[in-house]
């Protein structure tokens, strides 16, 4: 079970182990940092987010206790909670246009309909309450079951199912009138 | 429902990777805060014991191979003055 193998890697972790380091932070902080990357949309303070969230982990090591909660929901919490203290920081930022993600090199064709594709969904997301965000990001960035979901964000499954679909809802009839121009009609 | 498949597609198209320097930042964090392993007294103890125990074992053996070898030594030189053996 991946819950297991993420609690055993902190734990060779604790007791010195740099491999065990190295793995966990190979399974986590890709996702960590895709949750973050769209809760904020903002690529700078994600990286920080997944940063800060990692670090939080390492220094919690050592106490660790295997009977609590799954090393993956711990730092899905972390980062949630680090990132809405970071919107609610920047709260002008948050809610106007997202910030520019720096332009990757290459314009071809592909690379710029992707960037359009980011924005439009950045945009569309920014307007969903925070909840919204953080359950549609973790069920469609991380594919966390809704009990996973609910656990991170500490409430029942039948609130998550709600989330979900009224994120769902909103997103796509915020971005429907766009779906030809994103190359996503079929 | 009406069809909202297409966000699964927006969200797969659209999803930040991490950066290989994030990676690098976080395992330098680890490496900073990994704890290193501990000497209590005990293991202290425990350490020095086997040290002694293995400087006593070797002291033995090599005291008893002295021996052993100075024993047959003696034979050799017994049975080289024996009238009987000349």
């Amino acid at each position: 079970m991946a819950g297991d193998e993420d609690a055993a890697l902190l734990s060779a972790y604790a007791a010195g182990d740099a491999a065990a380091a190295r793995r966990l932070a190979a399974r986590l902080v890709p996702r960590l940092h895709a949750l973050a990357s769209r809760v904020l949309a903002d690529p700078a303070e994600a990286e920080d987010v997944t940063q800060e969230t990692m670090l939080r982990l390492w220094k919690a090591a050592p106490d660790w206790r295997a009977e609590g909660a799954q090393v993956s929901t711990w730092c899905w919490k972390v980062a949630l909670n680090l990132c809405i203290d970071r919107r609610r920081r920047a709260v002008r930022l948050a809610y106007g246009d997202p910030p520019e993600r720096p332009d990757p090199a290459p314009s071809a064709p592909e690379s710029l309909m992707a960037d359009e594709r980011r924005r439009a969904l950045d945009a569309a997301m920014a307007e969903l309450p925070e909840r919204q965000r953080a359950a549609l990001s973790m069920k469609l960035d991380l594919g966390l079951s809704q009990r996973e979901i609910a656990a991170a964000l500490d409430c029942g499954e039948e609130a998550v199912e709600s989330l979900l679909a009224r994120g769902r809802r909103k997103l796509a009839e915020r971005l429907r009138p766009q779906r030809a121009a994103l190359g996503l009609e079929g | 429902m009406e069809d909202d498949r297409f966000l699964d597609d927006l969200f797969a198209a659209s999803r930040a990777e991490a950066p290989q320097a994030l990676m690098a930042r976080v395992l330098a964090d680890a490496e900073a805060q990994r704890p290193r392993p501990v000497f209590t007294w005990r293991s202290l103890s425990a350490l020095a014991a086997s040290g002694l125990m293995g400087l006593w074992l070797g002291w033995s053996g090599v005291a008893a191979s002295q021996a052993a070898t100075g024993f047959d030594a003696g034979l050799d030189i017994v049975a080289a003055l024996d009238p009987a053996t000349q």
